[in-house]
């Protein structure tokens, strides 16, 4: 089905699609190769360090429990603010797309929180197998939410503007795609770095 | 007619709902005050066909519900995960957890359900890539060892 954001920006494609969504999509699909990649190589050198601190010793699983949870629950608010706006519900649209970007923040405290503490502990970017491996896969993570929370506040300011009307909810569509991106990848971090990592 | 054609004509169509007796009555739609501006025009069009994209996607209610499980099967994999019980089969189980989270987020809150075959079919893709990459990079690692140097702080 064709899809059309701001009036004047309507356009014929040959796929039918709005080429924006597609474009995203392929970054999408491009990303999980640069995530796969990453996650590939921190299991091939699981249980090489030949020093500590190891997985088992550092995680902390109730507390990346917490900020899985506030996550999650970040995909929730994103799909509530698309949903407002297609209805041109503006004030409920600011409302939970700020909370997106409020739960995205907290997430990033609960990572830099993280990081210190295993910083202090002992395990930097140089320590050992598992804390390169570690610090790339989370770190590179970490800038997705980062980029992720500024397009968030961007498109908040942006609603007290002509620029962004409920008309353009392809805009926070393709946002959201975005953001839910970010969640999955962190599903599978949880579990495969987490949970099975220090198993 | 594609489904596009289809919506449109849904919102060209008026009112007509079928009374008792095989009568139609009429419901007259809101007028908007003066005369209609190009650009008020498309805005109404834009808006039709949001509100057309609308029925396809899930409502608030469904996403309330999915965002319950996520958070119920969180819940569970960290329990599973400091139950002994589940020690033998621990991988798999949070494994096959995970994905089930992973296809609920992507299926509902990326719409790959409802959305094109196109998008559905560029993601696998990468998906697939992804996945092909990380069992190569797994299988060569099981057969030829850590790799030389490997491990060295």
């Amino acid at each position: 089905m064709r899809q059309v954001d701001a009036p004047g920006a309507a356009h014929q494609t040959t796929t039918g699609l709005d080429s924006r969504k597609l474009l995203m999509w392929a970054f999408l699909a491009s990303e999980c190769m640069f995530f796969g990649t990453l996650i590939s190589t921190y299991l091939v050198y699981r249980g090489r360090s030949v020093s500590g601190p190891t997985p088992h010793e550092i995680l902390n699983i109730p507390l990346t429990s917490i900020s899985t949870f506030v996550l999650l629950m970040s995909s929730l608010m994103m799909v509530l603010a698309l949903a407002a706006i297609q209805r041109g519900d503006m004030g409920k649209f600011r409302l939970f797309i700020g909370l997106t970007a409020l739960l995205g923040l907290t997430f990033l405290g609960f990572q830099v929180y993280e990081f210190t503490t295993f910083s202090q502990e002992g395990l930097t970017l140089q320590t050992n197998l598992f804390g390169s491996t570690f610090y790339t896969l989370t770190g590179f993570h970490g800038a997705h939410v980062t980029v992720g929370v500024i397009w968030l506040l961007s498109l908040l300011g942006f609603s007290y503007t002509e620029r962004m009307r409920p008309e353009h909810s392809l805009r926070v569509e393709i946002a959201g795609l975005y953001w839910h991106f970010v969640d999955i990848v962190w599903i599978v971090i949880f579990t495969v770095v987490y949970l099975v990592g220090s198993y | 007619m594609s489904q596009s054609d289809k919506n449109q004509q849904r919102r060209e169509e008026p009112r007509v709902q079928n009374q008792p007796g095989g009568e139609q009555s009429w419901t007259p739609q809101p007028r908007t005050q003066g005369e209609p501006t190009s650009e008020s025009i498309g805005t109404i069009q834009a808006s039709a066909q949001v509100v057309a994209l609308e029925r396809q996607h899930p409502g608030p209610a469904t996403y309330v519900r999915i965002a319950v499980v996520l958070a119920v099967i969180t819940a569970v994999e960290v329990l599973v995960y400091y139950a002994d019980a589940f020690r033998p089969f621990l991988v798999p189980t949070l494994l096959l957890l995970s994905a089930l989270k992973f296809s609920l987020v992507v299926a509902f809150y990326m719409h790959l359900r409802f959305d094109s075959k196109v998008f559905r079919t560029l993601f696998a893709f990468g998906l697939v890539v992804a996945a092909t990459i990380l069992v190569a990079l797994l299988l060569i690692n099981s057969y030829h060892g850590p790799v030389p140097g490997a491990g060295v702080a």
